[in-house]
């Protein structure tokens, strides 16, 4: 949604998810239909949009997804454990996936490991090591233990997920109210989408109530709500990305807005 | 069945203690032969007069007997008397004695020693030896063995009360009755009731009559002389309320001077014809407290010859008792206060009833006995239906939970056990000891007096009678272990990882198999920005980890359980069809060892345990939930063993969460009210677009969690002055108004026009569909509000929400006009 407004690039950018096993081929679907929604061009070559890396043998792995209609929506590459140190793992993120140029970078728990949330931080060190000199990619990072995430500050992670709080978030809006949970699990499911607009030029003097009652229709004259800002980040901060406001309040001034966040329905 | 042997029983056990009380009560029957005419005269028309003995002709026995010749006369006629003044309760009872009179007012006192007397004579002459002369007199009112020969008192009944009146000349106060002795006193006229009662009161104080300095003279100079000043006490033993006594404490010249213990005491020990009684406050103008006295009655007597009865005397007796009756009924007699009693008006009563009023206390007796069994019968009756309608509704627990070991371990059991103890030792021995003993003359005085003895301070020495100390002492008894089990029950609760005494059980959430991870959902449901904090009841497996369950535990409005999720009967306890919403929850990782609950099953108890609850419920649930509903209509369901299969039960809005290799279709034959949520699958998607847009989830997060930095959404229904109106002008309205942060207006969910979201006619397909339909994110922007419509919006609590939408009709009429500006509330 916010990259709505990034220039779409004509080379490959797969979206590369390690630790993964075939049990996780649902991410893959999910990926998949991200990439299709998103206005990003597909590769001339037609590859798969998703990169999957594994511990698994190859020959396991193409077996579990011989009858799979998600076969060609991936491209499996086996990689080192990493008992074999991150040198090996960065290796061959860097020759074989080229995980530099990577639209985003999915971490998942490995299963095999004694502490998956350690193994984790050790695989974004390998993603780290395997750009360097390039900036990492959007990195996401699936950890077991919510408490394990301050241990990915430095690494380039842009998202920690746990995914017991999206199921509590979901749970507990369901218990307290059922139009907020119809809300989010519509937004979850990508029935309603946030999108960046850039600030019309002749209110960019003038305060989010102004914003908001002059941006009723989108280009194709279906109602939107603007519902926040974007701000320019304050301090550089690690990953660089921008500040959102959410519900900023009427008098909040849009002038040095990067643009304006509406919701509107997929 | 068991109801009816209780019925039996109690009713068994009223005949047992009715029957011998009311056989005691009943005087030594004469044999026929023996009866013989009773002396008296006869008017000119026919009717017998029999000579009265009243008092003087202003004194309180006399508007007795005139009141009761208007009895007499009003209840038929059939006997007159002819009152004689006489100097009151001596003169009466030397009367009766002498056979001057056939019947009598007198002090009971006085009859008591009368009867005492004839008694003496009685021992007297069947001991040779003794060399008392029967002219001796020791008893009251100088009544000799020699007086009472031959005479057979008989009480007809106890018609007042009077209480001995102890008046000090204020500011005088009488701490010890010695200094009686010191002052001027007024004890009464020679030959009355109040000047022999005075006579052993001074004498239980120590003192004899004539150690007084007594004032000579009659009752109106006495309270003359105490205005004046020359007198400065007076004992007068009068009802309760008496107007001369009234008119000198009202006027501040007098007050009533309790009598100390220690003179109380030793006056019921050696005279047990009193009793221990109090004057009430605010009996008298300004007398704010309780003054501890004795009380005498005042006893209606006759007199006849030893051994001999009369039919006559008895029609006399009955014609008395009738005018009695009608006396106490009529309410211009209402100031005389009578109230004719048997029996336990005195602490020992030794003149037996004439046999006429033993009949009528028998009578009597066994109709309060009858009434009673009727009252508890009606009240027995009304429990019981009480308890069928509440089995019913499904108000009362479940069997299953009701049994005794599960109450031992309740400390409300021994705590009502030791309050009934306390309470019901505290009426028994006031019963058996307030006539007698002083310190527990009231039931204030026993109740304390058995708090007391039920911690374990028992003393003999405050209570007379071996039966009360025996019932003391198993208070005491009793009590200690009552107070130990409850110690007990109290230690076991503090030692559990929780301690709730209290449960709500109504529009509460219940979770399901929950598991560690799942402790963040507790955080977020007790988060400060929802304004409603529902009860949660928490089923946990054995396997949950201690330190969990004691987070747990430390959650406020959370009840732990320890139970099987998959078993209907384990879940009856959580009232789960009056729950706002059920949780249904995976089993933790397979390798924990514990047992593993799959949501299908649980879903199937919760299913059963609905339906084994009362369906009476009603369909709509005993609440709508805030979104219009909570509550599933009846469920189409095929019929089980047991059930009735024509009323379906009524079921909770329910999620369950459900995993990859469930697939949503196991669930459909619960899908009209229960959600399957995919969680790893909504996690994925999650991943997938946060992995392409790490605005999404900052965006996400936000929206979800409920932290106080951030804006959440919210749904507030729109009040009545948006009804008709068109989104924009909502949208207009609220993005103009700002409190602690502003209003972004997301959308509106709407009401069904069906009683439940789920009725079944209505609903297409499942829950999820259904509610989905209702949720109307960025409406048409000329859409018109409908009443029952909610408002969707971002805001920083729902708190902040609702004030701004009550007050929002005046900036909903400027957005009408076209004006926009920001109005801050």
């Amino acid at each position: 949604m916010l990259v709505a407004l990034a220039e779409a690039e004509p080379r490959y950018q797969p979206m590369v998810v390690i630790n993964w096993t075939p049990a996780a081929l649902g991410l893959v679907r999910a990926l998949a239909k991200v990439a299709r929604s998103t206005s990003q061009a597909q590769a001339p070559d037609d590859q798969p949009p998703v990169v999957c890396l594994g511990t698994q043998p190859s020959a396991v792995v193409e077996r579990a997804l011989q009858d799979s209609s998600a076969r060609a929506l991936l491209r499996y590459v086996e990689v080192p454990s990493l008992v074999e140190g991150i040198e090996a793992l960065a290796s061959v993120l860097a020759d074989e996936v080229r995980i530099a140029e990577a639209r985003s970078v999915i971490v998942l728990p490995a299963d095999d490991a004694e502490e998956p949330d350690a193994a984790s931080r050790l695989t974004c060190a390998a993603v780290g090591r395997a750009c360097a000199p390039k900036p990492v990619p959007n990195i996401l990072v699936e950890v077991e233990d919510p408490e394990a995430a301050y241990e990915f500050a430095g690494l380039g992670v842009a998202t920690v997920f746990y995914p017991g709080y999206l199921r509590a978030a979901l749970l507990a809006h369901a218990c307290v109210d059922l139009g907020v949970f119809q809300f989010v699990y519509g937004l979850l499911r990508g029935r309603y989408r946030v999108r960046l607009q850039p600030v019309p030029a002749t209110l960019r003097e003038a305060t989010f109530l102004d914003v908001a009652l002059g941006v009723e229709h989108d280009e194709h004259d279906r109602p939107v709500t603007p519902i926040g800002l974007q701000l320019p980040p304050e301090q550089p901060s690690a990953d660089g990305h921008p500040a959102l406001l959410i519900n900023p309040g009427p008098r909040r001034s849009v002038r040095d807005a990067l643009g304006v966040l509406v919701l509107v329905e997929a | 069945m068991r109801h009816a042997l209780l019925l039996v029983l109690s009713l068994l056990g009223l005949l047992g203690v009715a029957w011998p009380r009311a056989l005691a009560a009943a005087p030594p029957t004469e044999s026929p032969e023996a009866e013989s005419e009773a002396e008296s005269e006869t008017a000119p028309d026919g009717v017998p007069v029999f000579r009265w003995g009243a008092g003087s002709k202003k004194g309180n026995f006399t508007k007795i007997s005139l009141a009761l010749a208007d009895g007499l006369e009003a209840t038929g006629d059939d006997m007159r008397i002819s009152i004689e003044h006489t100097n009151g309760s001596c003169d009466n009872i030397h009367g009766l004695l002498r056979r001057e009179l056939d019947f009598a007012l007198v002090q009971y006192d006085v009859a008591a020693e009368a009867f005492k007397a004839s008694r003496a004579f009685e021992q007297a002459a069947s001991d040779e030896d003794d060399d008392e002369s029967p002219e001796t007199t020791g008893f009251m009112c100088s009544v000799t063995a020699k007086d009472a020969q031959g005479v057979e008192l008989r009480l007809v009944a106890a018609l007042t009360d009077s209480a001995v009146h102890v008046l000090v000349r204020r500011p005088l106060r009488l701490d010890s009755f010695v200094d009686l002795s010191r002052y001027p006193v007024y004890i009464g006229n020679v030959g009355s009731g109040s000047f022999e009662s005075a006579k052993v009161i001074v004498g239980a104080a120590g003192l004899t009559v004539d150690e007084l300095e007594r004032f000579d003279g009659g009752g109106n100079e006495a309270y003359k002389a105490l205005r004046d000043g020359t007198l400065l006490a007076m004992l007068r033993t009068t009802e309760p309320g008496d107007t001369q006594i009234a008119s000198v404490v009202g006027a501040g010249v007098a007050t009533v001077n309790p009598l100390p213990d220690a003179v109380l005491n030793r006056l019921i020990d050696g005279y047990p014809y009193y009793r221990v009684c109090q004057i009430e406050a605010n009996t008298y103008p300004g007398l704010d407290y309780a003054v501890p006295t004795v009380c005498v009655s005042s006893v209606l007597l006759t007199a006849l010859p030893a051994g001999e009865d009369s039919a006559e005397l008895d029609a006399a007796v009955a014609s008395v008792l009738e005018a009695v009756r009608w006396v106490e009924n009529e309410p211009e007699h209402a100031e005389l206060g009578m109230n004719h009693r048997w029996r336990d008006f005195a602490e020992q009563e030794p003149i037996a009833l004439h046999r006429v009023s033993a009949e009528q206390e028998l009578h009597e007796v066994r109709e309060g006995w009858l009434r009673t069994a009727i009252i508890v019968l009606a009240l027995i009756l009304v429990l019981v239906t009480l308890r069928y309608v509440a089995r019913r509704r499904g108000l009362l627990k479940d069997p299953l939970e009701s049994n005794l070991e599960g109450q031992l371990s309740n400390p409300l059991i021994p705590f009502a056990g030791f309050v009934t103890i306390v309470l019901l030792a505290t009426f028994l021995v006031w019963s058996i000891e307030h006539d007698s003993n002083a310190r527990v003359r009231t039931l204030n005085d026993s109740f304390w007096e058995m708090n007391m003895f039920a911690t374990g301070n028992f003393d003999s020495e405050s209570l007379k009678t071996s039966t009360a100390r025996f019932i003391g002492a198993t208070a005491t008894i009793t009590g200690l272990g009552l107070l130990a089990w409850f110690t007990a029950a109290l230690t076991n609760i503090f030692a559990r990882d929780q301690t709730r005494l209290f449960r709500r059980l109504r529009n509460h959430i219940v979770i399901l198999n929950f598991r560690e991870d799942m402790l963040q959902l507790i955080r977020m449901l007790r988060s400060p920005g929802p304004l409603r904090s529902r009860p949660i009841h928490v089923v946990v497996s054995d396997t949950l980890p201690r330190r969990v369950r004691l987070q747990l535990a430390r959650v406020k409005g959370l009840t732990i359980y320890h139970q099987n999720p998959e078993v209907p009967e384990d879940l009856a306890g959580l009232r789960i069809p009056r729950a706002a919403r059920v949780i249904v929850l995976q089993s933790a990782t397979a390798d924990d060892g514990g047992p593993r609950y799959h949501p299908l099953r649980i879903a199937r108890a919760v299913h059963q345990a609905c339906s084994k609850y009362d369906h009476r419920t009603g369909v709509q649930g005993p609440e709508l939930g805030k979104t219009g509903f909570s509550v599933a209509p009846p469920l189409q369901h095929p019929a089980l063993a047991g059930d009735d299969a024509g009323r379906g039960p009524s079921l909770p809005v329910t999620l369950a969460e459900a995993t990859d290799q469930d697939p949503e279709e196991i669930f459909d034959p619960f899908r009209r009210w229960l959600i399957p949520i995919q969680g790893r699958e909504l996690a994925e998607r999650w991943m997938a677009t946060a992995s392409v847009d790490p605005g999404f989830a900052e965006i996400f997060n936000g929206a979800v969690s409920f932290r106080d930095e951030n804006s959440e959404v919210y749904t507030v229904p729109l009040p009545e002055w948006f009804h008709g109106q068109s989104w924009r002008i909502v949208r207009r309205t609220l993005y103009c108004m700002e409190a602690r942060a502003g209003v972004v207006p997301l959308g509106l969910y709407r009401s069904s026009d069906a009683l439940h979201a789920y009725e079944a006619p209505a609903m297409g397909s499942s829950p999820q569909g259904e509610l989905q339909k209702r949720l109307l994110v960025n409406p048409a922007l000329d859409l018109e509000i409908r009443p029952g419509d909610r408002l969707v919006a971002f805001a920083e609590d729902e708190a902040d929400l609702v004030r701004m939408i009550t007050r929002s009709k005046r900036v909903m009429a400027d957005a009408q006009r076209g004006h926009a500006s920001v109005h801050r509330v």
